[in-house]
């Protein structure tokens, strides 16, 4: 069988995709992307179990709280952070569905910023060499978004700043599974420890 | 990624469905992304698996051979060369076909997935495909010389 077909629709592949969503379904996946997950789960917890509940629910309050307090003062003590915080970036003309996934990766990240900041005092030189590859990126990142506005192909600076922010989720995971293995093996030498004593 | 999704379920309501769990899905899971070059790619898969299952729940006898006598009986041979190609014409002839074939034929036309991955994306054998294929094909072809039939 001939190919002309097959050859047409090569040759005009980016015209056949001339439709376009709802301008609302972006705001949906936005809403969606940003629910809290667990909050019904507690509610009918809380429903279900009051008087008994209220009380572990105080309880964990309680120990959340002298945590909180005591975290805080950990990180007076050590002063600034070393990974500078990534910042949302100005998205205002950028097509929607970039601008929902940028976002979607730099909630991520911040989250995971947030846990691996948590753990420097106990690792510090190698939380510092972790910081620089995060700070290297995050430098870059910066650079492509003063590009973005002057640049002819903007798809193609958006492409690369979801790159950037996808490395770095996965160096931040990497970073977060070698601090959780450090734990892990320092708890191990502890608990063999005490067992010799 | 929308007009790939809307091709194959084609439907607006379904395909904007589609996208939005897609979306979700890979923001909850882009831990488990490991490609660092592909999160287009991925969210696109995701994409395809979910219009593909979507079609298969609604049309159980999907992948059956429909009964297209009507084209083939004469087992006739359109010469694709005498073909005035028209991009809206085309868009709107595929949106008439059955949806095993409309499925086959944008996941290798649009898509450019081979055969072979595409029997292993809808669980049918490869020859299945590539007959299913070259029927779509030929009734598409039919019913844009026809102007229309459906």
């Amino acid at each position: 069988m001939s190919n002309r077909l097959e050859d047409f629709i090569q040759q005009n592949r980016n015209e056949f995709d001339d439709d376009v969503p709802s301008a609302a379904l972006w705001a949906r996946i936005e809403e969606d992307v940003n629910k809290p997950v667990k909050r019904a789960s507690i509610l009918t917890f809380l429903v279900k179990h009051n008087v008994a509940a209220a009380a572990v629910i105080a309880l964990i309050a309680v120990s959340a709280f002298v945590l909180v307090m005591h975290n805080r003062k950990v990180t007076e003590l050590e002063g600034t952070r070393v990974i500078a915080p990534l910042q949302q970036p100005q998205l205002d003309d950028v097509d929607p569905k970039y601008a929902v996934t940028l976002n979607r990766f730099v909630q991520v990240i911040q989250t995971k910023q947030e846990e691996l900041n948590a753990s420097r005092k106990d690792n510090p030189h190698l939380f510092k060499s972790f910081a620089k590859d995060i700070n290297e990126l995050n430098t870059n990142l910066k650079d492509l978004q003063s590009q973005l506005k002057q640049s002819p192909k903007p798809d193609e600076i958006l492409d690369a700043m979801i790159q950037n922010l996808q490395m770095q989720t996965d160096i931040l995971n990497e970073q977060l599974l070698i601090i959780r293995k450090i734990k892990e093996s320092k708890k191990r030498s502890n608990e063999k420890n005490n067992s010799t004593i | 990624m929308y007009n790939t999704c809307l091709r194959i379920v084609n439907n607006i309501a379904d395909a904007e469905d589609i996208l939005q769990d897609a979306f979700v899905d890979a923001f909850k899971n882009l831990d488990k992304l490991e490609n660092r070059s592909g999160f287009g790619g991925w969210l696109k898969k995701i994409v395809i698996h979910k219009s593909i299952n979507l079609v298969k729940r609604k049309r159980n006898n999907w992948v059956e051979l429909e009964d297209d006598h009507q084209y083939f009986e004469a087992d006739e041979q359109l010469d694709e060369a005498a073909f005035e190609w028209k991009i809206d014409e085309i868009k709107r002839m595929i949106q008439k076909l059955p949806d095993g074939y409309r499925t086959i034929l944008c996941l290798h036309l649009f898509e450019d997935y081979k055969q072979e991955q595409i029997s292993e994306m809808l669980g049918i054998t490869h020859a299945t495909v590539r007959t299913q294929y070259i029927r779509a094909k030929k009734k598409l072809l039919a019913m844009l010389k026809e102007g229309g039939i459906s």
